[in-house]
């Protein structure tokens, strides 16, 4: 219970049956039952508690040694889920297809505001520029970030994690700037991966937007396609679209 | 409404539908398919490609009614017995998407095209795909997917034209 992460041996630390959460600040070592552990692969059905000081929100250790950093951006095709797996492959010593990455999910990843401007992963660099130094991860969260802190306390979502482990020099790193194969790709080609333009739940009505064929066009009027549209099951009654209600 | 009975992936699917109802929402909203995306909704990006017949078409312009009794293909049936598609496997190991949204035009319209010409060059390569839209920018990897694509498809032709792998 008092013990710090890293006194224990680490074959002592990943035994048991339960998944092992890790806590930040020698507080806690959280067991759950073995039938959560079973879904950690599958671990966005679940909900969990998200404290941004607590370690186990960013990163679990499940018994088989396989590694699940938690991230509070979203990608959009940039790869960051590869990237930020890398960097904790590095940081921990453990193979690069050990670690998945989950995020952007606010049950379960803390919300660290927007992913423009290449914040995902630029800001470790441009922190440490403008401090003329190495700095922590901690460091980085605390004080780095400043964009998305303010972001996270305008929604009530306070990230103030101070953290003293040092990072690896570059010169260490194996994993970082080497090619990784990125692991998004599949599921965008053979039509698995989930879109926002998926999700359908009861009732709800599609919208779009409908462009004039030429500039400085009005409408002339609204029909009822939204109407026809509620009745119709995902959208099956929407017209073809002619621009027929602008002059 | 009415009742039209379309071929999917090589299944009879019966759907209900006014006649002018875009087949593309017959394929998302009643069918459940996550291939071919609402992009645009003017056939103008390509998002929403499906192969009519052995061409590819965009379906968030082309009436249900249209495409009956026509063998539809789908990004979402590519996969066959578990096993991708030869094009599928080429964009995967060129890494030819990013955010992927448009995926299913590039892909789409790629089988389409080796399935009539086993050789493309790069020129009628870029012809074919001109019309496409990728806001990512993945042209170049995508170039290379499709010939890498062609060039297994030639090397399996002599035991299958189907592209499985």
């Amino acid at each position: 219970m008092s013990a710090a992460p890293d006194t224990l041996d680490r074959r002592q630390f990943l035994q048991g049956s339960g998944l092992l959460l890790v806590a930040a600040g020698g507080a806690t070592l959280l067991r759950l039952p073995e039938a959560q552990a079973q879904q950690a692969g599958t671990i966005a059905a679940a909900v969990r508690d998200i404290a941004p000081e607590q370690l186990d929100t960013w990163i679990t250790i499940d018994t088989a040694g396989r590694v699940t950093a938690f991230f509070g951006k979203m990608d959009m095709g940039q790869g960051v889920d590869t990237a930020v797996a890398q960097i904790v492959a590095d940081e921990l010593d453990v193979a690069v297809d050990r670690v998945s990455v989950v995020m952007g999910d606010t049950h379960l990843t803390p919300n660290q505001g927007g992913a423009s401007g290449s914040s995902a992963c630029r800001q470790r660099v441009s922190a440490g520029a403008a401090a003329g130094r190495t700095i922590t991860y901690g460091e980085l969260i605390a004080d780095g970030f400043r964009t998305p802190l303010q972001w996270n306390r305008q929604f009530g979502n306070g990230l103030a994690v101070r953290g003293a482990a040092p990072v690896k020099q570059v010169a260490d790193y194996q994993v970082v700037g080497k090619p990784v194969a990125r692991k998004d790709i599949a599921g965008k080609v053979l039509a698995t991966t989930e879109y926002c333009v998926h999700v359908s739940l009861p009732g709800m009505l599609h919208a779009r937007v409908v462009r004039p064929p030429v500039a400085g066009s009005v409408p002339a009027v609204v029909d009822e396609l939204h109407r026809r549209h509620r009745r119709s099951a995902g959208g099956a009654g929407w017209r073809l679209p002619g621009g027929g209600g602008a002059r | 409404m009415a009742q039209f009975t379309l071929s999917v992936d090589g299944e009879a699917r019966q759907v209900e539908a006014q006649p002018e109802t875009p087949l593309l929402y017959v394929l998302r909203g009643q069918l459940g398919l996550k291939g071919p995306k609402f992009g645009c909704g003017f056939a103008q990006c390509g998002a929403c490609t499906v192969i009519v017949n052995g061409a590819a078409a965009r379906s968030c312009m082309l009436p249900v009614s249209a495409v009956q009794d026509q063998p539809i293909r789908t990004l979402d049936g590519l996969v066959k017995d578990g096993k991708p598609h030869l094009v599928q496997l080429a964009f995967i190991e060129e890494e030819a998407a990013q955010c992927g949204y448009c995926t299913n035009a590039w892909v789409m319209n790629v089988v389409a095209l080796l399935e009539r010409n086993s050789a493309p060059t790069k020129d009628q390569i870029r012809q074919e795909l001109a019309g496409l839209k990728c806001r990512c920018g993945m042209h170049m990897a995508i170039l290379r997917a499709v010939l890498r694509a062609a060039a297994q498809m030639r090397k399996t032709a002599g035991a299958t034209t189907t592209g499985q792998a």
